[in-house]
């Protein structure tokens, strides 16, 4: 593949603006740790990150519906990558109004600068992911945002749990890593290039060769497989999840269940989607399986918890598993480069990921708010919560509906486009959907245990008084966006995230290959 | 008038209201006075409607709202009044406003005394919907209405357990007619794609027989559930448990015949489809005998008058089955009055008498309530049938119209049936007379001060005596009365041409019967020439037989409720607790169980948890390049 160099294009900047103040966020959060004095650290940086990441959000006006594409294809600005940012960095934002008080006071003050900065950089991976063209870019930016979690979840280094729950996260992170990279390895071999479109492109010919069979490409196919699996947590690669979860001081389990899976759900579109799309034959029935065991034991294995961050933790592997369906729900013949309206199931998967951030942050804040009170994770903890704190149960209360997916939440909406998208999609697909109703009603014993314990037994220690008004106003703010976020605006995201599928084609562009 | 016709039912609504809302806290004892006299303005305008109806001769509507405007299913709120609703109207408000001046003495110092007058006057107003409804559907929902009232009335002393009982045993068992009722206004809007009477009836006689049969005979479940017949008539000798003012006005006068109104509104179905006759000739002239013969050993005076008024009603229905509607109409007005009066002096008796209901321990006690005795003396002189009183007039008609039908030999056979029963009839209602008014006082005249009842429950009998002894010649002459003349619009009565002979023979017969009647129970139970206890033993069979109501709650005990109770008790114990929740819990124990298995996977060894991914990537790999790949073909 040759180009020709002689006029060579100045890149695009302003198609990279959120991920370029995101980045410019991380800097400018670095420098003001070391220059400003700390007593101003809290205020200042809390302030900046926020105006940061709602900088970034307003930015992505100006990149929607350019389809564009710079830095020789390696970055683009398509609908996907719209959506996808959008999501990760209201899930980022939603993390300040959680973690801000929490790093400051609890687990002996943590240093507030370098987590801001860290919870940055991690966003800007998942950002890069959002907007990758080339497989590179994908691992580059999954490896800048593992890494920035490694280091949050082990941030309150002296609990013996939180070091043990990263170095396994870690330990696992790096075998997964190389399994992923080694697939992406034997794509190149393979196809010739890591451009995405490239590769689909080779990959379209070799189906019209009736040569997709062949073994190397399988291998690759189940390699990367192997690694995306192990970053979005689906089974049975998820046995990190629940100790890095529990581990992690609990504003990171909130970032990381939300941020890090979008990553890995970006980068499972991007490469089977978009590159592998003419092997789907291959991998939607694989995805399905994986799917259905996640849900399965993420759910099964969520009822015999007491501890309501690790509940929380298989929850969120239960999730994994219902978006997985979305994805599993994929049906277009020609792949992503015809990529039309008949299909529901990406745009499935992303509705689901922003509903998810908004919910489960939601749910995790809410551990985090207790925590301040003095009291710890377990069930215990909850009980009696709706007689001494009537709003904070209300709220907790309205998370775990939305989790269970009971109308009108937001959690309930999301659920139902991937029942729809499966549904449509095939047998498979509603053999998938009655999965997920009958797993839903699994998941509400264990949610509905929550509630009831905290409505209906007698509270065991009254909760400290403390003050956290940024937390409360997140926490509120996430209650009434989980209970009529999917009345009032499902709409709007929906039709937003049923975009996805407006991407260019790189290779019409330049002319290559088709 | 026509515009104003919505206020009849109206006033007593409001008086519902009024009392349901403020009585407990406010009106209390001061709830009659809501509600008599707003049942009264409803008398005097059901006068005027029906000086206008008989002026004019035509029916008056009025168009209330559109209900169900539902595509072609319409049904309009009307309010439709003919010569026919015009009767109606008039017995239910006179009867109603004399059980509403009546109850004030009767129910005196009762706890529930404001609940009495709410729900009373809610009566008043459904059962004045019932006879003004234009349509068949208006006309069910305040058919359950009145079914409604009856239930909460009966059941009104809710404390007491018999009451509760009979109250849901009348619910269940009109819930069979009420389904019959149901299925025949379903029926007539597929045959005939309109509920409204008139254009149902426009359209009757190009309908089927087929059709018009099914639709009657449902018709006729219906009507059996209100209106107490064979086999539905178990409930009505239970809801004496109400109290007394009510088994008069509701389980005797007025919603009782809501069955036979419902079937002569609707003659011009049921006329057409003779089997149908048929089948309320025989249920009629059965339940007729059939109660008369249990009244005749029945010891409770209420239990008495409530199988009386079975009886009387199987009177109405044969009469209907032989299309003798007139008559029908005329024995249901003369009734209503007759038997609403036999009730009220009951009450007063019982009240009289300390809440004792066992004729045996009554006695002599026409010197101690006089108005009471006199009374119910021409109430029971109008039940039995004796000339002049009204229940001969109507009665007797019946019995020609039997006696001349078109339906033989059938007709002589009923008619036969219909005469022993007016002799049963007299029987047990001079028993009654005699046990109750004359002889010796069997009580005990210490502990019991029998004392005549207050001005507002003796002065509704008098008024009640009046047309209880006159309001027959209205029907006089035979078939050609004032009444048959009002009502000839509606029904179109085809003249029998009976000879005279014919005619004074019947009347003549009937009268034998009631006459010999009254002597038999004079001999009985008044001069006591007839030994009835060594009667009874000598025919212990026939008299338990009798005295257990023909043993009907028996059977119906054994043949469908005990059957229906333990399939009951099998779907709950076995089917919902053993499979359904068997199998729920069991799989809820099952997941809890593979659940605590499941957590001990995860070990906390980074090494297990390493191993597991590289051992489900071997296994997926094992799996796609063994069986999709080419890799070993």
């Amino acid at each position: 593949m040759l180009v020709d160099l002689s006029n060579l294009p100045s890149p695009d900047w302003l198609l990279a603006l959120p991920q370029l103040i995101v980045l410019g966020l991380a800097i400018v959060l670095l420098l003001a740790d070391a220059f400003v004095p700390a007593r101003n650290h809290y205020t200042l940086l809390t302030t900046l990150s926020i105006v940061g990441y709602a900088a970034a959000m307003a930015s992505l006006w100006f990149v929607d519906g350019k389809n564009a594409t710079t830095f020789w294809w390696l970055f683009r600005a398509d609908g996907l990558s719209v959506f996808l940012c959008l999501a990760i960095l209201l899930a980022a934002l939603l993390t300040i109004f959680v973690s801000a008080s929490y790093v400051d006071r609890l687990e002996g003050r943590m240093p507030i600068g370098e987590y801001y900065v860290l919870l940055a950089l991690s966003t800007l991976g998942a950002l890069l992911v959002a907007a990758a063209g080339d497989l590179v870019v994908i691992f580059i930016g999954i490896e800048l945002s593992s890494l920035a979690v490694y280091v949050l979840t082990a941030f309150a280094k002296r609990r013996a749990t939180a070091v043990e729950g990263a170095m396994k996260y870690f330990l696992l992170g790096i075998f997964a890593s190389a399994i992923l990279v080694y697939g992406m390895a034997w794509i190149y071999g393979q196809t010739g290039s890591t451009n995405l479109d490239f590769i689909a492109q080779a990959l379209a010919s070799a189906d019209a060769g009736g040569s997709l069979t062949e073994p190397s490409l399988l291998l690759a196919l189940l390699l990367l497989v192997v690694g995306l699996g192990f970053k979005m947590a689906a089974v049975p690669f998820h046995f990190w999840t629940p100790d890095a979860y529990d581990g992690a001081p609990t504003p990171v389990t909130a970032f990381m269940s939300v941020v890090p899976k979008a990553a890995a759900f970006a980068a499972t579109i991007r490469i089977l989607v978009q590159a592998l799309g003419p092997m789907q034959g291959e991998w939607l029935n694989l995805i399905a399986v994986l799917a259905l065991l996640t849900m399965a034991l993420g759910n099964i294995v969520a009822i015999s918890q007491r501890n309501v961050k690790r509940m929380l933790a298989y929850s969120s592997i239960a999730h994994t598993g219902y978006i997985m369906v979305g994805l599993a729900a994929y049906r277009t013949e020609t792949g992503f480069i015809g990529a039309g309206s008949g299909d529901q199931g990406v745009a499935a998967v992303l509705y689901y990921l922003f509903a998810y951030a908004v919910m489960n942050v939601g749910a995790f804040g809410l551990v985090a708010w207790l925590q301040h009170r003095g009291r710890g994770m377990t069930l215990d903890d909850f009980s009696g919560l709706a007689s001494s704190q009537p709003l904070a149960a209300a709220a907790m209360t309205v998370f775990m509906l939305s989790l269970m997916g009971i109308p009108p939440t937001i959690g309930f909406y999301a659920k139902y486009r991937v029942i729809v998208a499966a549904i449509d999609s095939g047998t498979v697909g509603l053999a998938l959907s009655i999965g997920i109703v009958v797993l839903s009603a699994v998941s509400a014993f264990y949610y509905l245990r929550v509630v009831a314990v905290m409505y209906f037994n007698e509270p065991i220690h009254l909760p400290r008084k403390t003050s956290t008004p940024l937390l409360n106003v997140g926490l509120a703010a996430m209650a009434i966006g989980s209970l009529l976020g999917g009345v009032f605006f499902a709409g709007d995201v929906f039709a937003l995230a049923e975009r996805w599928y407006r991407a260019l084609t790189v290779l019409a562009q330049v002319g290559i290959g088709g | 008038m026509e515009h104003y016709l919505f206020l009849i039912p109206l006033f007593p609504l409001l008086a519902f209201a009024i009392n349901i809302l403020f009585g407990r806290a406010f009106i209390r004892e001061q709830a009659a006075w809501i509600a008599a006299p707003a049942v009264f303005i409803s008398w005097l305008l059901s006068l005027a409607v029906l000086r206008e109806v008989s002026t004019t001769g035509e029916p008056l509507f009025q168009h209330l709202f559109t209900w169900i405007p539902a595509g072609p299913f319409v049904v309009e709120a009307n309010l439709y009044v003919d010569q026919l609703t015009a009767v109606m109207l008039m017995v239910v408000t006179t009867v109603s406003f004399l059980v509403h001046v009546y109850s004030v003495g009767y129910m005196r110092g009762d706890g529930g005394f404001y609940r009495f007058f709410a729900y009373l006057p809610l009566f008043v107003f459904s059962m004045l919907m019932l006879v003004l409804a234009d349509n068949f559907l208006l006309l069910f929902v305040f058919w359950e209405g009145v079914g409604l009232c009856s239930y909460l009335l009966i059941g009104f002393w809710f404390r007491r357990r018999s009451a509760i009982m009979a109250a849901r045993k009348a619910f269940v068992v009109n819930r069979i007619g009420d389904v019959g009722f149901g299925l025949a206004i379903m029926w007539i809007f597929t045959a005939f794609g309109t509920l409204n009477f008139q254009d149902v009836f426009a359209a009757a006689p190009s309908a089927t027989v087929g059709t018009l049969t099914g639709i009657s005979l449902l018709l006729v479940l219906g009507a059996c559930g209100k209106s107490a017949q064979f086999p539905l008539h178990v409930w009505l000798p239970d809801a004496m448990e109400g109290p007394t003012p009510v088994s008069a006005l509701i389980h005797a006068a007025t919603m009782v015949t809501a069955g036979i109104y419902l079937v002569a509104r609707a003659h011009p179905i049921v006329e057409l489809a003779p089997t149908a006759m048929v089948v309320i000739a025989v249920i009629g002239g059965f339940t007729a005998f059939m109660a008369a013969t249990i009244g005749m050993v029945q010891n409770d005076i209420k239990r008495v008058i409530a199988y009386s008024t079975l009886s009387q009603l199987g009177y109405m229905a044969l009469a209907l089955g032989v299309g003798a509607w007139t008559a029908a109409i005329f024995h249901l007005m003369t009734h209503a009055f007759f038997k609403a009066l036999l009730f009220l002096g009951s009450g007063s008796v019982i009240h009289g008498m300390h809440e004792e209901q066992d004729i045996r321990v009554m006695g002599g006690l026409r010197k101690y309530m006089p108005v009471t005795f006199w009374t119910f003396l021409i109430a029971s002189f109008a039940n039995a049938g004796v000339i002049p009183f009204s229940g001969f007039w109507s009665k007797d008609e019946i019995i020609l119209s039997t006696w001349v039908a078109e339906i033989q030999p059938l007709g002589k056979i009923l008619t036969v049936v219909a005469i022993v029963t007016a002799f049963f009839t007299a029987l047990y209602m001079f028993r009654v007379v005699f046990l109750v008014f004359t002889g010796k006082e069997r009580f005990d005249p210490n502990a019991v001060r029998p004392h005549e009842s207050p001005p507002s429950m003796t002065v509704p009998l008098v008024l009640l005596a009046i047309p209880s002894l006159l309001i027959g010649f209205v029907g006089f002459p035979p078939e050609s009365g004032i009444f048959h003349r009002f009502l000839a619009p509606v029904f179109n009565v085809v003249h029998h041409e009976v000879v005279q002979s014919t005619q004074l023979t019947i009347a003549a017969l009937s009268t034998v019967a009631a006459v010999s009647g009254v002597a038999i129970a004079y001999l009985a139970y008044g001069s006591r020439v007839i030994d009835t206890a060594a009667l009874a033993r000598r025919h212990s069979a026939i008299y338990s037989f009798l005295y257990d109501k023909w043993r009907w709650d028996e059977f119906y005990g054994r043949v469908f409720v005990q059957p229906f109770t333990n399939l009951a008790r099998w779907l709950w114990k076995v089917v919902d607790e053993g499979i359904i929740d068997g199998t729920v819990n069991g799989v809820a124990i099952g997941i809890g169980a593979i659940s605590q298995r499941l957590r001990h996977v995860q070990t906390g060894l980074v090494t297990n948890y390493a191993l597991a991914i590289a051992f489900g990537m071997v296994l997926m790999l094992g799996i796609y390049l063994g069986l999709f790949s080419n890799f070993f073909r």
